[in-house]
């Protein structure tokens, strides 16, 4: 690997980082998918999937580790991996928009599924019900987010690739 | 119309509809009328155990706490997730130690925090000083 990947790698997980931090305070209102998908379609995969190991990481160094961890360590490279294979058929803002949007109805199911793991299928079927609003809250933001800011971020990203 | 201002507002109604049919049909609904119900609280490196046989007309929890404000004294926290109950009988859960109250419903946790939790008839609560 080139020192210039290993430092598109950290500004690429720094700004993972300073996304999740600055919304932190809106429930379930992320760019992380968003930059997610960005990077996969501009960096390629193996950047993306350093970067959000590295993301990943760092989410434990600042909240402590809890099982929803490994959960991180699993679907957020596999938005990366969804993202690739779609970004094959398509460039399209709606196609990424829909996959953000499904990713983030789908969020809590997934964190459920994972946790029950753990807990047992009882425990995961009032998790999910009970976070039902939130994961409408973040499918629409996902959605929102990534149609309205898709193309303004990649052209820029495009204009400074060739710089 | 521009094509994308027309799918963001079809997103956002569909996300209105599926709130309204979210709080109509899976919320946790509270009953009205009067319900008899036991609150226990515990906190067990302050020896205190104490418990409330109560009459009530409160919906939720939180309603039914405020009720007994001053025998119980529950302290709360307001985050961006809603309200955390912090304290009770005087004492506040300390952070540092990973403190919190554990909130049972006759002997299951509870799958909502004080202001989401219905009050039902027969049922017992019980508050734990808790660790993680």
């Amino acid at each position: 690997m080139k020192a210039s990947d290993i430092t598109l790698i950290a500004i690429l997980s720094a700004s993972l980082t300073a996304g999740k931090l600055v919304l932190s305070v809106v429930p379930n209102v992320e760019v992380v998918t968003f930059l997610l998908i960005v990077y996969t379609v501009m960096f390629g995969v193996k950047r993306a999937m350093f970067a959000t190991i590295v993301f990943v990481t760092t989410e434990v160094l600042i909240y402590g580790f809890g099982t929803w961890i490994m959960g991180y360590y699993v679907i957020w490279p596999m938005l990366i991996l969804l993202t690739h294979m779609i970004s094959k058929h398509t460039k399209s803002e709606y196609g990424f928009a829909i996959l953000a949007s499904i990713y983030g109805f789908s969020f809590g199911l997934f964190f459920a599924l994972f946790e029950s793991i753990f807990y047992g299928i009882s425990y995961a079927i009032p998790y999910w019900i009970s976070g039902l609003p939130f994961d409408i809250v973040h499918g629409v933001s996902n959605f929102i987010i990534v149609l309205v800011l898709f193309n303004p971020i990649t052209k820029t990203i495009e204009h400074l690739k060739k710089e | 119309m521009n094509k994308k201002v027309m799918w963001i507002i079809i997103v956002v109604l569909v996300a209105l509809v599926s709130l309204f049919m979210y709080n109509q049909y899976m919320a946790p609904q509270a009953t009205e009328g009067e319900k008899s119900v036991t609150i226990e609280v515990v906190v067990e490196s302050e020896g205190i155990s104490k418990i409330y046989d109560l009459n009530t007309d409160a919906e939720y929890m939180y309603d039914l706490l405020m009720e007994i404000e001053s025998d119980i004294q529950p302290v709360f926290e307001e985050s961006s997730f809603g309200i955390y109950l912090t304290g009770l009988e005087g004492y506040t859960a300390d952070e540092t130690k990973n403190e919190f109250y554990s909130i049972k419903v006759n002997g299951v946790d509870a799958l909502y925090g004080v202001k989401e939790l219905p009050v039902i008839d027969g049922e017992v609560y019980r508050f734990e000083l808790s660790t993680w």
